[in-house]
């Protein structure tokens, strides 16, 4: 468990790669996602009101 | 086919079930290839770090898969004026844009620990850079422009622009680099490298592939379901 | 005269005249030039090693800066329209305003950076691969600037954007651009005046339909 974390001295390198690419990725998805559920609300609504 | 689905309704029945589906793969690849990834052993020469190269890659591959697409999708718009082709152009750029700019980030913390600095003039990392600058112009242009049809052409014409320059961009650094010495360990992510991690590399390339896909086809629909919105809320206050 | 020199040399002439820009270009180029010293140091070994690079991204950005009211200018009061009615295909009207902005910018550019290189020590013959490759590379500069003008010619702040959308393309230029100067400097065949010269080529020839069509759909509407 303790090498895992280590990754033989280059820790903060591997650590950081895969936190900022985790939270790119994830930001990404959430905001493209966030998006197609307003759009879906926004024209629920509309098309409710008919 | 292609075209049939080309029409915005068809595209919306088609994509909307298969959707779920494509989600699901894209998080068994990844998943499994993280899993894989961290259960190789480190590289003889690289250590530990060769774990970098699972996100770097896959991250630099899709970010020249999103301009090669979205070319394409602007020689379509372009030549058949297909609607559909300028959203799918338009709504790849940011996507394009954030997985090269991992793949920068990835690509200088990995240079660190092996060349010593946190950016080094190699020529994929230099290359990056450019294509990032690309991206970034594409969508201030798109943005800048108020009119949609206008601003989709603009953006097509130079997407194709910057499809036909980046070949030459690319020979160009990389002929700068090797005049400048400069040595590049980020190429051992090429054909030499060994096969205990080509199979998370693979994993994580489809993973990152797939993941660029789903957004894109969500993003797609957005688009469509947000144009819809806005001819109602037009004809209701006409 | 043909529709083709009226068009090249009513654009020199506007381009020519007080405000039109060319001059304030060469006068943007010979600042940039001088504060890079100012700010590197006067090391004159250090400069005239970075000599080449500086005066070509210089020689680059100072062509740019003009370059946004190629289209723009004919586009507000109308004259743009009226090139594109004219018998003349528009993409040879583009190539003739690129022509003339290259006359009126690139070409007084490249016979400055003659008298510019003088303060960074560089060889005489360092000196004729500079205004050499300058002579070969601006044309390309006003080429792919043209689709970048074209493309942002409705755009309010064009002149903003402008930059961005052109300066990655220019990439290659400066590249083969500095690399001819460096070559003479270390004695070696590179090549970079073969690529420079298929650079400019390529673009100069490519680029007027793009920004053709940049114009046409700007004036779709």
């Amino acid at each position: 468990m303790n090498n895992f974390i280590f990754e033989g001295g280059y820790a903060f390198f591997v650590w950081t790669s895969y936190a900022v690419s985790l939270i790119g990725l994830g930001l990404m998805a959430t905001f493209t996602l966030n998006a197609y559920h307003k759009a879906k609300q926004a024209l629920a609504r509309l098309e409710g009101k008919e | 086919m292609l075209f049939e689905l080309a029409n915005p309704k068809r595209f919306m029945e088609v994509s909307g079930p298969f959707l779920p589906w494509l989600a699901a793969a894209t998080a068994a690849c990844l998943i499994t290839g993280l899993v894989l990834g961290f259960s190789t052993p480190p590289d003889y020469q690289q250590g530990d770090t060769v774990r970098i190269m699972f996100l770097h890659v896959p991250a630099a591959w899709t970010a020249m898969m999103a301009y090669g697409l979205m070319a394409v999708a602007s020689i379509i718009a372009l030549i058949n004026r297909h609607p559909l082709a300028d959203v799918a152009a338009k709504t790849a750029a940011p996507l394009g844009a954030v997985f090269t700019t991992l793949g920068l980030i990835t690509g200088s913390l990995w240079g660190k620990p092996m060349w010593g600095a946190w950016w080094v003039w190699d020529g994929r990392l230099t290359s990056f850079l450019l294509l990032l600058l690309l991206y970034l112009g594409y969508i201030a242009l798109g943005s800048a422009i108020e009119d949609e049809t206008q601003s989709a052409r603009a953006c097509a014409i130079l997407a194709i622009v910057g499809a036909v320059n980046l070949p030459i961009i690319e020979f160009s650094v990389d002929w700068w680099t090797t005049l400048h010495q400069g040595e590049s360990i980020l190429r051992k992510g090429g054909p030499l490298i060994s096969p205990v991690f080509l199979w998370p590399l693979l994993l994580m390339g489809v993973g990152y592939t797939l993941l660029f896909s789903t957004l894109w086809i969500v993003r797609i629909r957005t688009e469509i379901l947000n144009r819809r919105v806005r001819t109602l809320m037009l004809s209701r206050a006409a | 005269m043909s529709p083709f020199f009226a068009l090249l040399s009513r654009d020199i002439r506007l381009a020519v005249r007080a405000g039109g820009g060319a001059t304030l270009a060469l006068a943007f180029f010979a600042c940039v030039v001088t504060l890079v010293p100012l700010g590197v140091g006067s090391d004159l070994h250090l400069l005239s090693r970075i000599a080449g690079g500086v005066l070509w991204v210089a020689a680059v950005l100072a062509a740019l800066l003009s370059l946004d009211r190629l289209f723009q200018a004919d586009y507000e009061d109308g004259s743009l329209d009226l090139i594109v009615l004219s018998p003349l295909s528009l993409e040879v009207s583009v190539l003739a305003k690129t022509t003339a902005h290259w006359l009126a910018t690139g070409l007084p550019l490249t016979v400055l950076s003659a008298l510019l290189a003088v303060l960074f020590d560089l060889s005489v013959k360092a000196t004729g691969a500079l205004v050499l490759s300058l002579l070969i590379g601006t044309p390309a500069v006003s080429a792919i600037g043209a689709v970048g003008a074209a493309l942002t010619l409705s755009i309010r702040r064009g002149g903003l954007i402008l930059p961005l959308i052109v300066l990655p393309l220019l990439a290659p230029a400066v590249i083969f651009g500095s690399g001819v100067v460096q070559a003479v400097q270390d004695n070696l065949a590179n090549g970079a005046f073969l690529f420079l010269a298929a650079f400019s080529v390529l673009s100069v020839v490519l680029s007027p339909f793009a920004a053709a069509a940049s114009v046409r759909l700007n004036l779709a509407t």
